[in-house]
C-alpha cells in the first residue's frame, strides 16, 4: 500500500514487481496444473465427485495426501512458498535500510492529531504467540529494537504484491466494503441523525482499512486496537502523515478496556482467522457489550467459505492452514458466524458476500451483499456477516 | 539486511522458522533448489528492468552511445560498488541455505 512513509528504490521497486508477476502466475499457471491432476487423476481414483459440496474431512485429508504425491501439486505447493518467502525477504531488506528513519517518522509528538495508547504488559493470546502469521519470519509482533515499527512497515509495505493489488492503492477495499455494506443494510447510518459518532475497528494492524472510517465518518471519534504494538506505532505514523485522527490502543479484542455502550459501530477486517473459536466468541460478546443499543457490527473475512469450494479449491484454502501458519483458518471456512452472532446476543445476524467497494459510501446503494451459496472464491467479494443489538437490552429496565 | 536480523533473537520467536518450512519433494533440496532458481530469476528480471530504464533514459536525453559501453572501464570506487552488487545477489540467491545454516547454528547455540 502507499504509505508516503516507506522509500523505495528502482531495483526494489522492480522487486515487487517481479513478486506479483511470480505470484500470477503460482497462482493461475501452475495452480491450474495442479487442479487438472485434481479433476483428472486424483479425484476419479478417491471416487469424490468434482462439485461444490463440502468433503467430509476424511475425504479432505485424503485428497490432500493423495495429491502431495503429484509432481505438480508438489510444485505448486513449494513454488506458493517461495512467492511468500521471496516477498518477506525482499520487503524486509527494503525496511531494514531505512528503519531508523521509519522508527523517527512514526514516533508520537506534540500536537498529533491522534493518540497511541501502548500496553507493554499485555498478554498475546497463544494464537499469536505460537504462530508466525502467513509465515512471515517474527509475525506480526517481532520487535528487533526500542520504538520498533518494523513488523506493522512490513506487513503494509507487501500487501499490494501479496493480494495482487485486489485491495487499492490504501490497503483499504476491505474497509470500504464493510462501510459500503453497513449503509446499504442501514440507511439511516448515512444519514445526520444516524451517523456513528463512536466507531471502533478490531485487529486493526497498521490501519489500512481504519482510515476508511475517518474519512468516511469524518464526524465519528475513530478507535482501533491490535495487540501487536509494531504495527499500531506504525498505524499512527501513517494516520499522521494522511491527516486523519485515530486513536490507537494495544489491547486483545477478546477483553476490550471499552466502557459497556460506548460505541455505535464495531467492525473487523480478517481478524477473525487470526485467532480461535473460542476467541471468535469472546470477541463476538465484546462487541455486544460495548455497543450502545441499536448499535451496529460488521466482520469480513476472507472470501473462503467451504460452501463455495470445489474439492481443488478446498485443498487451495487448506493449503493456508495446513502449511502457512494459519492455524484456525480451515475452521472458520466452515464457522456459522452468524449464529455466534445471535448466540452472543445480537439480533438480525446476517451472513454472506459483499460485492467488493472501493468508496463505501458511493458504492453502498450498487454493490451487492449476496447468500454463501451465490459467493466467489475471489477478492471480488469479501465474506461478511453484520448484526444489529437490540435497541432494547433484553432484561433492562424498560419502565 | 535480513541476513543479519536472522541472528536476532526476536527473528526465532516461533518453532516454524526454528524448526524450518515444510518440505514437499521427496528429497528437500530440490524444494531449495526451486527456491534458488526462482530467486535468480528474480534478481534477472530486476536486472534487466534497470538496464531497460537506463537504456531508456539514455536513449531519450542522447546521452551515451552504444560502443562507449563495450569501452567502459570502471575506476576502483565503481568496482568496488559492483562488488557490493554481485554479493548481494548471491546472498539472496542463496538465502534459504543462509537460514537453514542460521537455524541449524542457532540450535546448536540456543
Amino acid at each position: 500500500m502507499e504509505t508516503g512513509l516507506i522509500d523505495t528504490d528502482h531495483d526494489e521497486r522492480a522487486r515487487e514487481r517481479f513478486v506479483i508477476a511470480l505470484n500470477s502466475w503460482v497462482q493461475t499457471c501452475l495452480a491450474a496444473g495442479s487442479q487438472q491432476v485434481c479433476s483428472q487423476v486424483v479425484l476419479p481414483e478417491l471416487g469424490i465427485g468434482t462439485g461444490r459440496t463440502p468433503l467430509s474431512d476424511r475425504e479432505r485429508q485424503a485428497l490432500r495426501r493423495r495429491m502431495e504425491q503429484e509432481p505438480l501439486h508438489r510444485y505448486w505447493l513449494v513454488m506458493m512458498q517461495v512467492w511468500q518467502d521471496l516477498l518477506w525477504r525482499y520487503v524486509g531488506q527494503s525496511v531494514d535500510r531505512q528503519l531508523p528513519a521509519l522508527v523517527a517518522a512514526c514516533l508520537p509528538r506534540p500536537g498529533d492529531r491522534g493518540t497511541l495508547t501502548l500496553d507493554p504488559a499485555l498478554e498475546l493470546p497463544r494464537y499469536q504467540s505460537a504462530v508466525d502469521n502467513h509465515s512471515l519470519p517474527g509475525g506480526y509482533h517481532a520487535e528487533v529494537g526500542d520504538d520498533d515499527v518494523r513488523q506493522g512497515a512490513i506487513y503494509a509495505q507487501s500487501s499490494n504484491a501479496y493480494l495482487l493489488n485486489r485491495t487499492g492503492a490504501r490497503h483499504d477495499y476491505r474497509g470500504q466494503t464493510v462501510i459500503a455494506h453497513l449503509l446499504g443494510r442501514w440507511p439511516e447510518l448515512a444519514t445526520e441523525s444516524g451517523a456513528p459518532r463512536r466507531i471502533l475497528d478490531l485487529g486493526c494492524l497498521v490501519g489500512a482499512s481504519t482510515l476508511a472510517y475517518a474519512e468516511q465518518f469524518p464526524g465519528a471519534e475513530i478507535h482501533a486496537v491490535d495487540t501487536s504494538a509494531p504495527a499500531l506505532r506504525f498505524a499512527h505514523g501513517l494516520a499522521e502523515r494522511r491527516g486523519l485522527t485515530v486513536h490507537y490502543h494495544q489491547q486483545n479484542a477478546e477483553h476490550l478496556a471499552f466502557a459497556d455502550g460506548s460505541f455505535d459501530m464495531v467492525v473487523s477486517h480478517a481478524l477473525l482467522h487470526e485467532t480461535s473459536q473460542s476467541a471468535v466468541k469472546a470477541i463476538l460478546r465484546e462487541c455486544q457489550r460495548v455497543l450502545r443499543p441499536g448499535g451496529v457490527t460488521a466482520h469480513a473475512e476472507v472470501p473462503a467459505r467451504v460452501e463455495v469450494m470445489s474439492p481443488w479449491e478446498q485443498l487451495r484454502s487448506g493449503y493456508e492452514g495446513w502449511y502457512n501458519q494459519e492455524p484456525f483458518w480451515n475452521a472458520l471456512t466452515e464457522l456459522d458466524l452468524a449464529g455466534l452472532a445471535t448466540t452472543a446476543g445480537f439480533a438480525d445476524a446476517r451472513q454472506g458476500f459483499q460485492q467488493t467497494a472501493t468508496d463505501g459510501r458511493r458504492d453502498a446503494a450498487v454493490k451487492r451483499f449476496v447468500p454463501v451459496a451465490e459467493g466467489t472464491m475471489d477478492l471480488g467479494n469479501w465474506f461478511l456477516m453484520s448484526a444489529r443489538k437490540s435497541a432494547t437490552t433484553k432484561g433492562a429496565d424498560c419502565g | 539486511m535480513a541476513e543479519d536480523r536472522s541472528r536476532d533473537r526476536s527473528y526465532y520467536r516461533t518453532e516454524y522458522v526454528l524448526s524450518g518450512r515444510p518440505k514437499f519433494f521427496d528429497d528437500p533440496v530440490t524444494d531449495q533448489l526451486l527456491a534458488m532458481i526462482t530467486a535468480l530469476l528474480g534478481e534477472v528480471c530486476v536486472l534487466r528492468e534497470r538496464l531497460d530504464t537506463v537504456e531508456r533514459l539514455a536513449e531519450q536525453r542522447g546521452q551515451w552511445q552504444r560502443e562507449d559501453v563495450d569501452r567502459y572501464e570502471p575506476d576502483p570506487a565503481a568496482e568496488q560498488a559492483r562488488d557490493a552488487l554481485r554479493k548481494g545477489a548471491v546472498a539472496r540467491v542463496f538465502s534459504v541455505l543462509n537460514e537453514e545454516i542460521a537455524r541449524l547454528r542457532h540450535a546448536a547455540s540456543p
